[in-house]
């Protein structure tokens, strides 16, 4: 009975720790601003709860997929790369927690190396 | 004659020549943008002075044509569809074969081209500089007179400006808009993100990629476009094209380099089993290899996703 009862405290103990520790801080829309041709260009990242994410450029929707985050790292899939495999991608909130850089661990999707790796997002208000 | 008669006749002309100075002069452009929409609609850069860039790329079909092919001048007609001149901001190829790299490289090739406008651009530069109108507001806005470099670049600055962001499927995507779209067009995105491979070439903001492709419209019989194997002489390039971009493509009919498809429909059952439409193409990507067997709803829900590409000043209209 008492190992019992333990084991349901270490359980819920860890249950309610995962809860606490892990609010994902890339929920919400994330902007970084360059200059593409001459012209301004933004590209606009937008983390759902639900585990989806879509890319922006100008407005225009350029990139959807799924994403999830573990502790600094975030595995994102799109269908152009290949929506089964994912990319993993260091992050680094920084600033008033306002701030978000990418940078590669491991993506064999070349062209999504090209897009996000050492990009700096700011949190869009 | 009277000096009554006379001072009539002096009034009369005075208000012809102040109705032809005032009544039908077009406002004088202050930046590249007014002066290159101005010569976009402008037939005075076509031989015969009665074709613009407007009279095939017409605003009320995201500035492309609904005929196959389009008359130029004397009714000539080119070998090639149309394509919209809009969201070309992020572009990086034009034309049909990508053979120009820049907007501005590409806007002075329809003046000189025999069935098209017809002009050689040392003409069309003179006719400009003979021209008051147009001689005053290049000076003001480029601070010289007409030349090749800022006649391209008034075309190309004004061509930059027209891009379309404000579509249903956008208000989804960006804003959550659950209600933006229907649930046909929203499983018609998963299809085309999915079970019929349209990603794997129709990527990036204006649904193309940078690359050129073949769909399997060249067999070198009746098909004898060879595409981008025109410009790079590589065989390997033969009946490849750019990627079409997506957006109001709903409203852009016909379709293909050569207008060979007049619905999306048409469009989506070629893709669905090539073989059916040209059965011995060259060099056809793999990516169409095998017919995609979609259902009827399918067939309409990837429809409906694409209708949701249109800009919302074109869905008010039609
Ligand atoms: C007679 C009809 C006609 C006229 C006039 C015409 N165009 Fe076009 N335009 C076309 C056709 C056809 C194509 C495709 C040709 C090809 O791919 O070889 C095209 C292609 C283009 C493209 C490339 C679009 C893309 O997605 O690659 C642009 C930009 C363009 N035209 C702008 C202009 C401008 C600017 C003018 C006036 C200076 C003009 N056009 C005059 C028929 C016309
Ligand atoms: C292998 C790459 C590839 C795939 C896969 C592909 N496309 Fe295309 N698409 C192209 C190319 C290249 C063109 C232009 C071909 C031409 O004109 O000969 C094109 C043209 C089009 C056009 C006409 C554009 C215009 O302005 O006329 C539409 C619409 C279109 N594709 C929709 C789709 C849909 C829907 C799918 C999925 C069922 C799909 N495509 C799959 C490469 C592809």
């Amino acid at each position: 009975m008492k190992k019992k009862l333990a084991f349901i405290a270490i359980v819920l103990a860890i249950c309610s720790f995962k809860l606490i520790d892990e609010p994902n801080p890339l929920l919400g829309k994330w902007e970084s601003k360059t200059v593409y041709k001459e012209g301004p260009l933004s590209i606009l990242l937008l983390f759902r709860a639900d585990g989806t994410y879509d890319g922006f450029a100008n407005k225009k929707t350029f990139v959807n997929g799924t994403y999830h985050v573990s502790k600094d790292t975030i595995f994102i899939a799109d269908p152009i790369c290949n929506s089964k495999y994912n990319g993993k991608y260091k992050l680094t909130i920084f600033g008033e927690r306002d701030s978000v850089k990418f940078d590669v661990i491991s993506d064999t999707c070349k062209a999504r190396v090209a897009g996000a790796n050492g990009f700096t997002f700011k949190r869009v208000k | 004659m009277t000096m009554k008669k006379l001072g009539y006749l002096i009034f009369i002309c005075a208000f012809v020549s102040l109705t032809a100075h005032f009544g039908f002069v077009e406002a004088e452009p202050k930046t590249t943008v007014e002066l290159g929409k101005i010569l976009f609609n402008d037939p005075i850069l076509s031989s015969n002075k009665k074709i613009s860039c407007a009279s095939c790329h017409k605003e009320e079909f995201a500035f492309a044509d609904t005929a196959t092919l389009s008359l130029g001048v004397n009714d000539q007609k080119g070998t090639r569809n149309t394509p919209s001149s809009m969201n070309l901001a992020l572009q990086v190829s034009f034309f049909w074969d990508g053979r120009a790299k820049t907007l501005e490289d590409q806007a002075l090739i329809p003046i000189e081209n025999p069935v098209e406008m017809n002009l050689p651009i040392p003409v069309a530069i003179k006719r400009l500089q003979a021209n008051k109108f147009y001689l005053n507001a290049f000076k003001k806005i480029f601070n010289e007179e007409p030349n090749r470099k800022n006649l391209a670049q008034a075309l190309a600055d004004f061509q930059r400006t027209l891009e379309t962001t404000d579509t249903p499927f956008d208000d989804w995507r960006m804003n959550d808009n659950q209600n933006a779209v229907s649930e046909s067009a929203k499983r018609g995105f998963l299809l085309f993100n999915g079970k019929a491979n349209c990603v794997q070439c129709h990527f990036g903001p204006d649904f193309n990629n940078i690359e050129f492709r073949a769909i399997g419209l060249f067999d070198g019989k009746k098909l004898i476009d060879s595409g981008r194997a025109v410009v790079t002489k590589k065989p390997s390039d033969l009946g490849k094209f750019k990627i079409g971009p997506l957006r109001n493509i709903a409203i852009t009919a016909p379709y293909m380099h050569n207008g060979m498809f007049n619905t999306l429909r048409e469009v989506i059952d070629y893709y669905n089993d090539p073989d059916k439409i040209v059965p011995n193409p060259i060099s056809r990507d793999s990516l169409l290899a095998k017919p995609l067997n979609l259902t009827e709803t399918e067939k309409m829900d990837l429809e409906n996703f694409l209708i949701s590409l249109t800009d919302k000043r074109y869905l008010v209209k039609n």
